[in-house]
């Protein structure tokens, strides 16, 4: 049997393995860490639930409902605000001693740069554990006809500019699909040129009124297709790592986001089939490599164009 | 009540999966995991199966209906409402399924605090009901009065505790028991006991546990409902259960299901 080396780096970010959660579908990390047989410090990265500057009590129900073979959900940015995380779920988080990525969602530029300087402050001594920034451009800009930011290239860039210069942590742009397939590569490049050192991609595709809920985000199986389709068209467009994400269920789904040129993946709606799915597909992940004589994850690394 | 107990994860044998009703089914069955432990279990916890259907995606919750240490088994009451608890309908003696609890906090009422506890449950509302039943017999014996409120005979689920001397049935049709809603049964008990210290636990409707909490309000009762929401996780981490009530922001599945009815702002419910 060869020996098997999942380990991978993003903008200077190391991680043990490629898979991680996307954020939203793990909270920060409690509850997993309650589930028998789940060990955090197994994952490549933990991503927390998106943080906003004032703590919001989201939607009302409903909130999720399948749809599709997959789900759609509204649950509209619930969390306790960015200083309650950084006071109380960061240190939690940070005890496994994998890398942390906060997941930030600001209405305003300067409500992105305000959450990016005070995570910057945050230092975390022993062992110290880096905290990458995960920005996620979805919201609705309040400044600009609550278009979301991610939909507009300028206004992207604008955004990761503005964190860029608050912070030196890397930065890993979480791009909307909400856009035209001919316009996300544009919008990849100009998130690279303002300072990204990732894209992650996709966030959830935008319905409307399915099972009481208005507007919602639809995950899970039924987005695998796009999400490949649009990860394939930003490979091409930048040349910073890409974690993909969508409708990864199998090792077979993490192989193929990999080959579709992702560095690393995240398992979001897969998390409620199965608590247990991201500690199976690790497993799952090096014993595939070994089957195939894999011995690093550059050999997979977009070998399907 | 905060629960920090490891929850499991594994594969469950069915034992039996006895059909009740034209459509609840009583399933019963064995955790492999050993630690999986029985004794631990409150009234008004639940489990999650993993979904049967190939295009589900969420975690199925249930309540626990009831334990038996002597078997090492527990058991979920479920009414077939879509394909998820069709093929469950369909799961036969010795087959595996996966789940993963106990979830959420379960509730036991302090004996020494009540005259009397008083169970109010409405259709298959009355599977966290069984189990409570039977742990508050343990200590007060005679000091329960169960309350079950069905729409029709046909879906009255035959229950052992039904046999007791303190049990009130009605249905919405007059079909069975008393005529009327269970509710309007169990506030004629209630005007009755004006004065003594009685707690409430109920689990149906939505609109049939507000009522009942109103009754309750009325009357100076403690009261605790057991909600029951639409999950995805169950665990607390998607948020997808959590509503408003007075005391902030809970999730159904992690907080509750059981909650002081006087925290509950109904209309938050969806």
């Amino acid at each position: 049997m060869n020996s098997v080396n999942l380990a991978i780096e993003i903008a200077g970010i190391k991680m043990q393995n490629p898979i991680m959660p996307a954020s939203g579908t793990f909270g920060f990390g409690e509850e997993f860490a309650r589930v028998e047989g789940f060990d955090p410090r197994k994952l490549g990265a933990i991503v927390a639930k998106g943080a906003t500057l004032e703590p919001r009590i989201g939607n009302p129900q409903p909130r999720i409902c399948e749809h599709k073979g997959g789900m759609v959900n509204s649950i509209g940015l619930e969390n306790p605000g960015i200083d309650e995380v950084l006071a109380t779920k960061v240190p939690f988080m940070t005890q496994f001693g994998v890398p942390v990525i906060l997941n930030i969602s600001g209405f305003s530029i300067n409500e992105f740069a305000t959450m990016a300087e005070k995570v910057n402050a945050i230092v975390i001594p022993d062992p110290p554990i880096m905290i990458p920034l995960e920005i996620n451009i979805s919201c609705p800009n309040i400044h600009g006809g609550k278009i979301p930011f991610g939909c507009d290239p300028v206004i992207a860039s604008q955004v990761t500019s503005a964190v860029r210069q608050a912070t030196n942590l890397p930065i890993i742009v979480k791009l909307t699909p909400n856009v035209s397939p001919d316009l996300i590569g544009a919008i990849a490049q100009a998130v690279e040129a303002a300072g990204a050192d990732a894209v992650s991609l996709i966030n959830t595709i935008k319905v409307e009124n399915v099972g009481g809920i208005k507007v919602g985000g639809l995950s899970g199986r039924p987005i695998k297709a796009t999400a490949l389709k649009l990860i394939k068209i930003v490979r091409q467009a930048v040349s910073i790592p890409i974690i993909g994400m969508g409708g990864i269920y199998t090792v077979f789904d993490v192989v193929e986001f990999l080959q579709a040129g992702c560095q690393a993946v995240a398992v979001g709606t897969a998390n409620f089939f199965d608590p247990l799915v991201m500690m199976e597909l690790i497993d799952g992940l090096e014993k595939y490599c070994q089957e195939q004589g894999i011995e690093n994850l550059a050999q997979i690394h977009g070998a399907k164009k | 009540m905060e629960n920090k107990a490891k929850i499991r994860v594994g594969l469950a044998t069915i034992c039996s999966n006895q059909q009740k009703t034209t459509d609840v089914f009583e399933l019963v069955l064995q955790a492999e995991n050993q630690d999986f432990d029985l004794t631990k279990i409150d009234p008004g916890q639940f489990v999650c199966l993993a979904p049967l259907a190939q295009e589900s995606s969420m975690a199925r919750p249930f309540s626990i209906a009831m334990v038996s240490t002597f078997h090492n088994t527990f058991s979920i009451l479920y009414k077939v409402v879509g394909e998820n608890t069709k093929l469950l309908s369909q799961l036969k003696k010795g087959d595996q399924i996966k789940f993963w609890g106990p979830l959420g906090n379960g509730f036991i009422p302090d004996p020494d605090v009540y005259d009397e506890v008083w169970l109010v449950g409405g259709g298959i509302g009355i599977a966290p009901l069984c189990f409570m039943e039977k742990v508050v017999a343990e200590y007060q014996e005679g000091r329960t009065r169960i309350f079950y409120g069905s729409r029709t005979k046909d879906d009255v689920i035959p229950l052992t505790f039904y046999t007791g001397e303190h049990f009130e049935i009605a249905t919405d049709d007059g079909s069975f028991g008393v005529n009327g809603f269970i509710t309007d049964l169990f506030g004629s008990f209630a005007d009755e006991a004006r004065g003594q210290n009685i707690l409430v636990i109920t689990c149906g409707p939505n609109i049939m546990m507000s009522k009942v909490a109103e009754i309750c309000a009325k009357h100076n009762f403690d009261c605790y409902v057991i909600l029951e929401r639409i999950m995805a996780c169950g665990i607390g981490a998607c948020l997808g259960c959590s509503i408003k009530t007075k005391s902030g922001m809970k999730r159904i599945c992690h907080d509750g299901p059981v909650f002081p009815a006087e925290e509950v702002i109904w209309n938050e419910l969806g």
